[in-house]
């Protein structure tokens, strides 16, 4: 799986990260018990800062996408069908969903571009 | 003469060299030709296809002249000091002369490469990828390095078990290069993979080869570094074997690594080949010229060179551009090597009589021979028989420093070879001096020391 990390984005580098795998795993491009690069081989390949995909990782830990463990190292977890909806993606979802009722959209228009979206990423 | 004529042969070898290198660029290689990226589709491209062979025709002739006149440059009746001048003169030109076309090519068919919008859908991003980071690679065992080391121990043995302090440090240089190269392989070793495009599987290739000739090339280095140790201490019983061996070993050496770098470039030409067509990686922006990095986003120092195995440093760091400017002016002040061998080779040996010593003097070596130690004066009118140089120099026009000599063993020499007599001088504790300044008076000297 390929990441296109953005320097010039004003979405900061770890966020990108974060991003980048969570639409991986939802794709399907890292399924579950995939193993992710430890954080020094991850800061080597993207020429950043540790601590920069320490705070992604420690990011995707939090919001249950990956799990860390001392055997098998940073592994992406098994899907949760009714894990907890993080508090920040309902933000979002409320945010963008504010912003095309702002467009004019309708419920309708708004049900089908969800729907559309869902189907391409799944 | 010989001196000379190695001399010549590895100043001459820059220009195959570069000619090879310079023109292997522009062979598309993880879709990049003279440095610029490219889809496929712009491979092909007539105008494309003209400049590349523009290029190849420009350096060709550059290549062809410096070849000439490095030719006249070794026919020409110099002195040792302006000969070696004037090739590392040549060296440093043969070593830019040939970019200036590469720049120029370079900046055209970047040119052609914005008229014709050949970017990638997604620029100026940088790409990362994870599976490859994901792969562990255990670097290669210090054994690799180990055994080479053992190998170049015995001289440095020799040197200590002599007490020839000069010798050991001399046999030092092969260890502590091995030692050196084994860091360096790790520091300058970078992890990040070889993407070319969403192809996983090429990816792998490209970087496992990638490493395997990072790998190999310090490994032979470190074994090469043994031998020229062990070649140095069979030069001080049999100089002409020792000479033949270390060039026999130089150019063995040079041949496997230039081959390795050339024969990754040939895999990497060969595998992405069909590569460019949909998604592709253009790394372009970072790259000024196509051949210097600079990068301020990416925290490392050193970064692989996107062709061929080599490293280079990153210019957005301070570091890298303190590397990269001694490592240009150390190259640009190669000559003044020259300079100071012409000073040499002109300046007098002296030599003077005091009341407590005799002074030999040649240039800004002294040696004090005192008086109250010598045992035995002769007269030479002959060099001592197998008379050759350990360290100082040897030129046409003097001999100085720590010599050997089937008859003396060790001599420390300061005369002017070109005419005798010359005085040899046995002291007290074993020492032997050979001196001489080429003065019709070395008899009266003589004479006198007696």
């Amino acid at each position: 799986m390929l990441l296109q990390l953005d320097f010039n984005s004003e979405r900061p580098i770890y966020q990108q990260i974060r991003d980048q795998i969570v639409v991986g795993i939802a794709q399907g491009v890292l399924s579950p018990g995939e193993k992710l690069p430890t954080v020094r081989a991850l800061a080597d390949e993207a020429g950043v800062n540790m601590m920069t995909v320490s705070r992604a990782y420690q990011l995707l830990k939090q919001e249950g996408y990956i799990t860390t463990d001392r055997r098998s190292g940073t592994v992406v977890s098994p899907r949760q069908d009714h894990q907890t909806v993080p508090e920040q993606t309902i933000g979002r979802l409320k945010l963008a969903l504010s912003e095309l009722r702002v467009a004019g959209w309708q419920t309708e228009q708004v049900l089908e571009l969800c729907q559309k979206l869902y189907e391409q990423e799944g | 003469m010989i001196v000379r004529l190695i001399l010549w042969a590895c100043g001459i070898i820059i220009i195959p060299l570069m000619f090879w290198q310079l023109n292997n660029e522009t062979k598309f290689k993880k879709n990049i030709a003279l440095g610029v990226t490219l889809p496929y589709v712009g491979r092909t491209h007539p105008q494309t296809v003209e400049l590349l062979a523009r290029f190849r025709r420009v350096l060709g002739w550059i290549c062809l002249g410096m070849m000439v006149s490095t030719v006249a440059l070794m026919l020409l009746p110099l002195s040792f000091g302006l000969f070696l001048t004037l090739m590392l003169v040549w060296v440093d030109v043969a070593m830019v002369l040939p970019m200036i076309p590469y720049v120029k090519y370079h900046k055209k068919l970047k040119a052609l490469k914005q008229e014709q919008g050949w970017y990638p859908e997604v620029p100026r991003t940088h790409v990362v990828n994870l599976t490859a980071a994901a792969q562990e690679e255990k670097p290669i065992s210090p054994v690799q390095f180990l055994l080479p080391l053992a190998a170049s121990l015995p001289p440095l043995v020799w040197g200590m078990v002599q007490r020839d302090w000069l010798m050991t440090a001399l046999f030092l240089t092969g260890p502590v290069c091995e030692l050196l190269f084994w860091v360096l392989y790790r520091w300058a070793m970078r992890r990040r993979a070889e993407t070319v495009d969403e192809n996983e599987s090429l990816t792998q290739t490209l970087t496992r080869i990638r490493r395997r000739a990072w790998r190999r090339c310090w490994v032979w280095g470190a074994w090469f570094m043994a031998g020229v140790n062990l070649s140095m201490w069979l030069a001080l019983f049999h100089p002409v074997w020792g000479l033949v061996v270390m060039v026999v070993l130089t150019v063995l050496f040079m041949v496997l690594a230039v081959g390795l770098e050339f024969h990754l470039r040939h895999q990497q030409e060969r595998l992405t080949a069909q590569s460019g067509q949909t998604y592709y990686v253009d790394e372009d922006e970072k790259w000024i010229w196509g051949m210097f990095y600079y990068d301020p986003n990416d925290t490392h120092l050193v970064v692989n060179n996107r062709i061929g195995m080599n490293t280079t440093v990153n210019l957005a760091k301070k570091s890298g551009r303190v590397i990269m400017g001694a490592t240009a002016v150390l190259l640009l002040l190669m000559p003044l090597f020259g300079v100071w061998a012409l000073m040499e080779e002109r300046a007098p040996v002296t030599l003077t009589l005091t009341d407590t010593a005799l002074v030999a003097k040649h240039g800004w070596d002294t040696y004090e021979i005192p008086l109250a130690d010598v045992d035995q004066v002769q007269l030479l009118q002959e060099e001592p028989e197998g008379l050759r140089r350990v360290a100082g120099t040897g030129m046409d026009t003097v001999l100085k420093g720590r010599f050997r000599s089937d008859e003396y063993d060790k001599i420390t020499v300061c005369m002017d070879p070109r005419e005798g007599p010359w005085l040899l001088i046995t002291m007290d504790d074993g020492t032997v001096y050979l001196v001489g300044d080429g003065a019709e008076d070395m008899a009266g000297l003589y004479e006198q020391l007696k």
